[in-house]
């Protein structure tokens, strides 16, 4: 799955930011599956609310590097790591 | 004219009959009823007798319940607010009543078949589950919820245990009563904002109960455990211990935001736990301990 259909997956979400932490509750069918809800932590609430269809995994390192002022290397594992979580999820 | 006012989680719901059969309510209901009062209804319900041919779906449901594999309702999206389809509970696939309810979810038109009750033609507009849906709309309109829980009011102190059924709800009531707690619910319960406290209430069952409060304290997610176990939970995961259990119809981002967002309010304030239960008295004493 790529940045763009991530994206576009975005819109079957309802989302409640809770503290630096995002909720979200993924929709199916238009329909809310409350088993399936799982929380981001900052960076990851940081890359989804950043996240839309022109977004590149570069920019997005550069964007959390800039963000939470950590080098470009950690802020490609961070952005790898929200990925894998978030296609795993979206997958499941 | 209103014909009847009810009074649920200390919210006004007027009953309004247009029809020229008497109106009557299951025993549930009976010491919800408000027998004088000014306060200004929240919600309006219209009680009506027959379902009219013009009120069939032109659409397929946005949401429906089954239970044991019959159909309980469907919900349709009409023009001016929602549809709803309710079935017998206890003969399948018989449609029972159609509701409609507008848009700021505020008035129900409830149009039900006439039942023989004491060899009379009367109308339940709030039969099983037409009732509990609109207690559910009722708190998704206002700052309010309704959660899968027992709720126990111990010495004043309000405490829910809600997880997923089979996870021991109704069990953790009994062994509250038999410690001296009031139980005000095992199955199903509403928590409302009352100016920045959060307050349980009980609502109307199949049996007749007189209707109980307790300010809230605490909010226990429950799982069975080989010993009493209790971890606090903060913030999103404390979120996503509570939400599952609310009774909902999750079929718009805005009634899901309405219950994300308060629960999300109550835990600024009331702390959440994940409590592993032995399901013995050990656990009513574990409790009231960590409290001390």
């Amino acid at each position: 799955m790529d940045l763009n259909q991530i994206a576009r997956n975005k819109q079957n979400f309802a989302t409640k930011k809770v503290g630096e932490d995002l909720v979200l509750v993924p929709m199916k069918d238009n329909v809310a599956e409350m088993n399936a809800m799982f929380t981001l932590n900052e960076v990851g609430s940081f890359v989804w609310d950043n996240l839309n269809e022109e977004s590149t995994r570069e920019l997005l390192s550069l964007a959390i590097a800039e963000e939470f002022e950590v080098d470009e290397a950690t802020a490609k594992t961070d952005l790898e790591e929200f990925l894998l979580q978030i296609q795993d999820m979206m997958n499941g | 004219m209103v014909n009847l006012r009810l009074s649920i989680a200390d919210f006004v719901i007027d009953l309004i009959n247009k029809s020229e059969l008497p109106i009557k309510l299951e025993d549930g209901y009976s010491d919800f009823v408000l027998e004088e009062s000014t306060a200004t209804a929240s919600v309006q319900v219209i009680a009506h007798a027959g379902i009219p041919d013009s009120l069939q779906p032109a659409t397929k449901p946005i949401y429906s319940a089954d239970f044991e594999g019959n159909k309980l309702w469907e919900i349709f999206r009409i023009e001016d607010g929602l549809l709803f389809h309710v079935y017998s509970s206890t003969e399948p696939y018989q449609l029972q009543q159609v509701a409609k309810l507008n848009a700021d979810l505020t008035v129900w038109d409830i149009y039900s078949e006439p039942v023989l009750d004491d060899q009379k033609s009367v109308l339940f507009p709030l039969l099983y589950p037409m009732g509990p849906l609109v207690m559910y709309y009722l708190t998704a309109k206002f700052d309010a919820i309704m959660i899968h829980g027992s709720g126990i009011s111990d010495n004043g102190l309000g405490r829910i245990f809600t997880g997923v059924s089979g996870q021991g709800k109704t069990t953790m009531a009994k062994l509250w009563f038999d410690a001296g707690a009031e139980v005000l619910n095992d199955d199903r319960l509403i928590i409302r904002n009352q100016n920045g406290t959060y307050q349980i209430y009980n609502t109307p069952m199949f049996y007749q109960d007189e209707q109980r409060s307790a300010e809230l304290k605490a909010i226990y997610s429950i799982h069975h455990s080989k010993e009493n176990t209790l971890i606090k939970t903060e913030g999103a995961s404390a979120v996503a211990g509570v939400t599952p259990n609310l009774i909902q119809h999750g079929y718009t981002k805005d009634l899901i935001s309405h219950h994300l967002k308060f629960v999300t309010q109550i835990i600024d304030t009331i702390p959440v736990y994940k409590l592993g239960v032995v399901p013995n008295n050990s656990v009513v004493e574990f409790i009231r301990d960590y409290d001390r």
